[in-house]
């Protein structure tokens, strides 16, 4: 099983024998085999190669020059997949381009004429761009997700102990929970949208200033408006308000 | 492996996405004895928090933004006489706060100060993505102990009625 799963990799990584183990590539690699999403985890040391053909992948372009087949993906984090300049400040202009470009040659419904293997490739690569460029567009989803690769996960973090916060959550919360006309509803949305706001850019400076940890603080306020803002739109719906 | 990650994380958020108390919509993939204290929550309410006898616990989970305020009235002979609760968050972490207040009522100090997430958790055949909303419960009840006894320990003469709340 195994080494019929990696024969159908093409291994033909030319790795030092130091570095080998590393690849994902290399002959026999167990986690290529229990977690097929670890084939997008490729080795960046080694210069791609074809996997039908065998031709050396120049400046990691998405299709072999050789063979024109689609390459599977291979960057390593989402800002890589969509070709942004990894930072918390994503120009959302630049980042819809790239998206809609991407599909618009990755689309499966664009290989319905090739082979069942680029098929394949085509549905998982465009999956993964759909995932990137919505996680990448929410300024949350992508504080959480640069946390992430930074190695800090929130859904490791059990409890918040600053009271202080909490009351003033819980309060938000109450006066939502308890606001009877649409007026109200609509002042308590102004008010936790500039509170996420003002978190948006408090978070843009700690991660420009690579403080990881103070964005780590700053992402979890935000997290709980967050969870306030889904509710606001919740009630916003109920009572049919724009 | 972070790709692996996020993805099957964000997968399970959707699946249970967050509700408040004042909404009763039946919620799919929940467990009947989940529904049963999501849509009938038991205890809703707060007391008086400058009261003596009445301990608060305020909690809240930075991994799914969900709050949790339980309080508790302790009576003389540190019996608890009454709880209460607020619960802002999915509909596990709200039947696991109601069941809480349930389970603490009646119960000495000393007693509940006992209780574990997991006994909740068994009783609300909780998933184990939301195993967290038990700990949250149990995080609330010792904290409200915490705030009681600290409240008998110092010497507060500003407020100490029975009756208020």
């Amino acid at each position: 099983m195994l080494t019929r799963v990696c024969s159908r990799l093409r291994i033909i990584c030319k790795l030092p024998e130091s570095q080998k183990k590393h690849c994902v590539y290399k002959k026999g690699c167990h986690r290529a085999l229990i977690y097929p999403t670890m084939l997008l985890d490729f080795c960046s040391k080694c210069a791609p190669h074809c996997w039908k053909c065998g031709s050396e992948i120049q400046n990691s372009t998405l299709f072999c020059s050789q063979c024109t087949t689609l390459q599977k993906p291979n960057e390593k984090n989402y800002f890589d997949i969509l070709g942004i300049e990894q930072s918390f400040e994503v120009k959302d202009k630049e980042l819809k381009t790239k998206y809609h470009k991407l599909q618009n040659v990755l689309h499966p419904d664009r290989f319905n004429a090739k082979n069942v293997e680029e098929r394949d490739i085509s549905e998982r690569y465009s999956a993964l761009v759909n995932k990137a460029y919505s996680t990448l567009l929410h300024p949350l989803a992508r504080g959480l997700y640069m946390l992430q690769l930074h190695g800090v996960n929130l859904d490791e973090e059990t409890r918040q102990s600053d009271p202080q916060f909490l009351a003033e959550i819980m309060q938000a919360n109450e006066e939502l929970a308890e606001a009877q006309h649409p007026e109200d509803v609509k002042e308590l949305d102004n008010a936790n949208r500039s509170t996420v706001e003002k978190l948006i850019r408090d978070a843009a400076r700690a991660f420009s200033t690579g403080d990881i940890d103070a964005a780590k603080k700053v992402l979890v306020k935000m997290k709980y408006y967050s969870s306030i803002g889904t509710r606001i739109k919740d009630m916003k719906q109920k009572i049919g308000i724009e | 492996m972070s790709l692996f990650n996020t993805v099957s994380k964000k997968a399970c958020g959707n699946l249970l996405r967050s509700r408040t108390t004042s909404i009763s919509n039946p919620v799919l993939f929940y467990h009947p004895n989940v529904l049963d204290h999501y849509e009938n929550p038991r205890n809703v309410g707060s007391l008086d928090k400058n009261d003596k006898h009445v301990g608060t616990g305020l909690v809240g989970a930075p991994a799914c933004g969900d709050v949790m305020k339980l309080q508790i009235r302790v009576d003389e002979n540190g019996k608890i006489i009454d709880a209460k609760f607020k619960t802002f968050g999915c509909g596990s972490a709200i039947a696991s706060s109601s069941l809480a207040t349930e389970w603490v009522k009646g119960k000495t100090v000393e007693e509940a100060s006992k209780l574990k997430n997991t006994d909740i958790a068994k009783e609300l055949c909780l998933p184990p993505v939301k195993l967290h909303c038990s700990m949250l419960a149990e995080d609330a009840i010792k904290a409200a102990l915490s705030d009681y006894k600290i409240k008998q320990e110092s010497p507060d003469k500003e407020h100490d009625s029975k009756a208020s709340g």
